[in-house]
């Protein structure tokens, strides 16, 4: 073969990798060197902040409830969605339209859904199920905000998680649900048995794809949160744009890369199956 | 063990009628045969005594109870898929223990069962191992050992040797024959594949476009099929057809006249198609046989036989030989006793005797 | 027969829980507020917070979202789309490693990116210029495109490309002539889907950029200047239906392709 039948790959595949390295090797030099340098780190700033308590336990908070609710509601849609029923294919489409849909404007959509005015509390209200708005927003309510937070997100992105599983359980032979079927499994039998071991690997790389997301997102928390709710993300984003330092924001950037990178190996680590699949 | 029935079952997928009024009973402990083309109906009408399709009308009854709408996991039956559907997530072991486990067997049993099965499949050095770890004639006989550890009412096989190869597939079916007989299971096998269907079951049902066409041992099947259908569809290499129209004394084929006794009035001037199986044909003289004339067009070497194709008088007959002839002009004989006559509009038997 | 009862429910109760703060956001945004408050139904109905809303810079901001988008896209596909085709059609050593990279690169977090990145331009002459968002978001969008583009490709039996080569066109003439018709349908769904993951973001887009928002940016930054200055109710349901449109015009053109080629990239 020619020299340049065998370049061929490499050099299409040359502009995209440097562009790519450059955008994250340089990046990331950068942020470790601006947290981690001087007399003064930022990084140790950032560290011994009271701010990094609370951002840290509201990641927590929202990450592990959106997440594990997000696996089970897309684990069960994908097995209402394998039903053949009228409208199926609508209804599935109608599911997956917030894939398009961005973090803000899901926020405002549930803004709108339940704020004071919003749609909630007025059909109650009409109803006469309340006399008074259930409030969501504000720093009194605390709580209900993150509630709203996490219903956002939800909403929002579940769908992500849905097309993973959803085509990783068409993938799975239906023979060897017919054969637990026939050999007497029950349908949590089959669950547990059959289903869920042989969707392993799409649980797992949508496990790992969604909580590195969640980990970012920011409109939600400051759409809805304002001032009192604050993640590890939006502290990025707070100290760049509005307290315009860099090297704290810098510092707080490294924090959203540690995480990212430990949970990534956490899970990949503890999801790695043990017997092949086919 | 346990009586099959089938009464007037019935299935479609949209507009395609792929189960047609089946009636039909498994005697116990029988093997029966569903056999037929790809599409015939045979699988949908396996998968409907399985429990994995309800019919649309009929009902299937095992010792007499109506099992049609009960679910495919309550009928205490057993398949083996044409896939095998062996669960690749599963060592060997769990595979064949799972549905014991299900019906909550002690453990001692179930082990016990396990490696019972698997010493008679020859499969007990394999049960630590995965699915993939296996070969595919070692998956199959997993199959099998899944589906006989639990000692169902029903053995259900959809095709389970059509992905073996040649070689192992004659073993295989031998295997299976010779299990079948001494477990004493009733036995439901799909299957498009004649030799085999001949070789394993004590009956036959030959379907095709839904329909039963005919039911009866290999035997009976063989030797008088009711329907060109089968006539042509067992027996390789296939039966030799040609037209021919009945008279008051023969049949007038063309090429040949085949004499006839007792001609009923009703079948003089009728169409009919005449069978000839290529084994039925000799380059020896046959006592009483008929003489045909022709001309050698091809020889199939099939090493210890072959196959002729002879031109007598414009019709090409196949002719299973065990010898080349030498020259181009051979003179076939043919025992008359030996012919299938068939309505040509109804394409069912006509009983006419040879003088 | 329960079961049929349950499911139907099941399929209303899904369409209803997406369909409605979609609807009913729309519907506010087009609502006189002080109807819109005292109601369920709004039965009054206006477009001035459009216009206002258009008036205060938001017309601009969209009109910069749209720019960025499509320098996004042409930026993606100069890049990406080679990389695609040769990640999917090719065999060469490192393609797997590639692979992984790539799907490296995907999981890497904007918020570790953008602050560098501001820095950098502010020497550049980059900042707050639309250029500089589009080359963040191209970041952001390569690997999609890379992963989407592949598996594009590799549906495309080979046997269609190898009966041009054994009928004496160039592998250029090839790629142009046959792969590249076939494969067009699923190139404009992924480049619609890169156009909506520009429209879409917001953080690159805010850390980038201070006079000269886009779209999300504007929205988000009156919640991060934490000024008080936050948007006021009709204004907030006309920047999320203005928001959305997109979104629900992408959605209706890939329907077809939607399980296939997510399945395939795994998107956010």
């Amino acid at each position: 073969m020619s020299f340049l039948r065998r370049a061929a790959p490499y050099l299409l595949v040359l502009p995209s990798l440097v562009y790519a390295l450059v955008f994250t090797g340089y990046p990331l030099a950068y942020v470790l060197g601006m947290a981690f340098s001087g007399r003064n780190p930022a990084i140790l700033e950032v560290i011994f902040s009271p701010r990094l308590g609370e951002a840290a336990l509201f990641t927590a908070v929202i990450v592990a409830s959106v997440i594990p609710a997000q696996l089970a509601l897309a684990i069960f849609a994908s097995l209402f969605f394998l039903q053949n029923f009228r409208g199926r294919d609508l209804v599935l489409y109608i599911f997956v339209i917030p894939l398009a849909v961005s973090e803000v404007a899901a926020a405002l959509l549930w803004y709108t859904m339940l704020s004071s005015s919003g749609f909630l509390n007025k059909a109650l209200m009409r109803i006469g199920l309340i006399s008074r708005p259930i409030y969501f927003f504000g720093y009194q309510f605390r709580d209900r905000t993150l509630l709203a937070i996490v219903l956002t997100e939800i909403w929002r992105a579940t769908a992500i998680v849905f097309v993973i599983i959803y085509a990783g359980l068409q993938m799975i032979n239906r023979e060897y649900l017919e054969a637990a079927d026939v050999f007497g499994m029950s349908f949590w039998q089959k669950l547990r048995y059959v289903i869920l071991p042989l969707l392993k690997p799409s649980i797992q790389t949508a496990l790992v794809i969604r909580t590195l997301f969640a980990l970012q997102i920011v409109g939600p928390i400051f759409v809805l949160g304002g001032e009192y709710i604050r993640v590890l993300a939006t502290e990025v984003v707070y100290w760049y744009s509005m307290r315009l330092n860099p090297a704290v924001a810098s510092a707080w950037a490294v924090l959203v890369g540690a995480v990212t990178l430990a949970l990534g190996g956490l899970y990949i680590k503890l999801l790695s199956p043990k017997g092949v699949m086919q | 063990m346990v009586r099959v029935n089938l009464e007037g079952v019935t299935k479609r997928f949209g507009n395609v009628l792929a189960v047609d009024n089946v009636t039909l009973t498994v005697e116990s402990e029988e093997f029966f045969v569903l056999l037929g083309p790809s599409g015939c109906g045979k699988t949908t009408t396996l998968r409907i005594v399985a429990g994995l399709e309800t019919p649309d009308a009929g009902r299937v009854l095992f010792d007499g109870v109506d099992v049609t709408h009960v679910p495919a996991r309550k009928r205490g039956v057993a398949m083996v898929f044409q896939s095998y559907a062996v669960w690749p997530h599963m060592k060997v072991f769990e595979n064949i223990a799972m549905p014991l486990r299900i019906r909550k067997l002690p453990e001692s049993e179930i082990a016990e069962r396990v490696k019972r099965v698997a010493e008679i499949l020859q499969i007990d050095h394999l049960l630590d191992r995965y699915p993939f770890q296996l070969s595919g004639g070692e998956r199959q006989r997993v199959a099998v050992a899944r589906a006989l550890a639990v000692e169902p009412k029903v053995l259900l096989m959809d095709e389970p040797l059509s992905n073996l190869d040649a070689l192992l597939r004659v073993t295989a079916r031998a295997e299976l024959k010779r299990l079948q007989k001494k477990l004493r299971i009733t036995t439901l096998y799909v299957t498009h594949d004649q030799v085999e269907a001949m070789v394993l079951a004590d009956r036959i049902a030959v379907m095709n476009k839904g329909r039963l066409v005919q039911v009866g041992t290999p035997d009976e099947i063989y030797r008088e099929p009711i329907h060109r259908f089968v006539a042509h569809f067992i027996g390789s290499p296939p039966i030799n057809f040609f037209d021919g129209v009945v008279q008051e004394v023969c049949i007038d084929a063309g090429f040949a006249r085949i004499p006839v006794n007792n001609v009923p009035e009703e079948y003089v001037g009728k169409q009919v198609i005449v069978g000839v199986r290529p084994e039925d044909l000799s380059l020896q003289p046959v006592p009483r046989g008929l003489e045909l004339k022709g001309e050698l067009l091809l020889i199939e070497n099939l090493g210890n036989e072959y196959i002729l194709h002879v031109d007598v008088g414009g019709t090409t007959l196949r002719v299973l030989a065990r010898e080349k002839p030498t020259r181009r002009d051979v003179t076939l004989y043919l025992d008359p006793a030996n012919l299938h006559i068939f309505d040509k509009s109804t394409e069912l038997r006509i009983p006419l005797r040879y003088k | 027969m329960i079961k049929r009862w349950l499911t139907y429910i099941g399929a209303l109760a899904i369409a209803v829980w997406i369909l409605l703060p979609i609807a009913y956001t729309t519907l506010a945004s087009f609502a006189e507020i002080r109807d819109y408050y005292a109601r369920v139904i709004p039965r009054s109905y206006t477009l001035r917070y459009y216009e206002e809303y258009f008036r205060l810079g938001v017309l601009d901001a969209l009109v910069r979202s749209v720019q960025v988008g499509l320098i996004t896209v042409a930026l993606s596909f100069i890049f990406g789309l080679p990389a695609g085709y040769a990640i999917g059609r090719w065999a060469f050593k490192g393609r797997d490693t590639l692979r992984m990279a790539v799907i490296f690169f995907r999981v890497f977090p904007v918020a570790v990116m953008a602050v560098p990145l501001a820095v950098t331009y502010i020497s550049l002459g980059l900042y707050d210029t639309l250029l500089g968002i589009a080359l963040a978001h191209t970041a952001i969008a390569l690997p999609f495109v890379i992963l989407i583009t592949s598996s594009i490709f590799i549906s495309i039996p080979k046997d269609l490309e190898e009966a041009g080569h054994v009928f004496g066109m160039s592998g250029l003439h090839v790629f142009l002539r046959i792969t590249l018709p076939l494969a067009a349908p699923g190139l404009a769904a992924a480049a619609m889907f890169t156009f909506l993951i520009s429209w879409n973001e917001v953080v690159a887009a805010t850390i980038l950029s201070y006079v000269n928002r886009t779209l999300p940016a504007m929205v988000l930054s009156p919640y991060v200047i934490g000024t008080g200055g936050e948007l006021p109710d009709p204004y907030k349901f006309a920047a999320a239906t203005i928001m959305i449109l997109p979104a629900l015009l992408f959605m209706a053109y890939v329907r077809r392709y939607l399980i296939t080629m997510w399945g395939a990239a795994g998107v956010r």
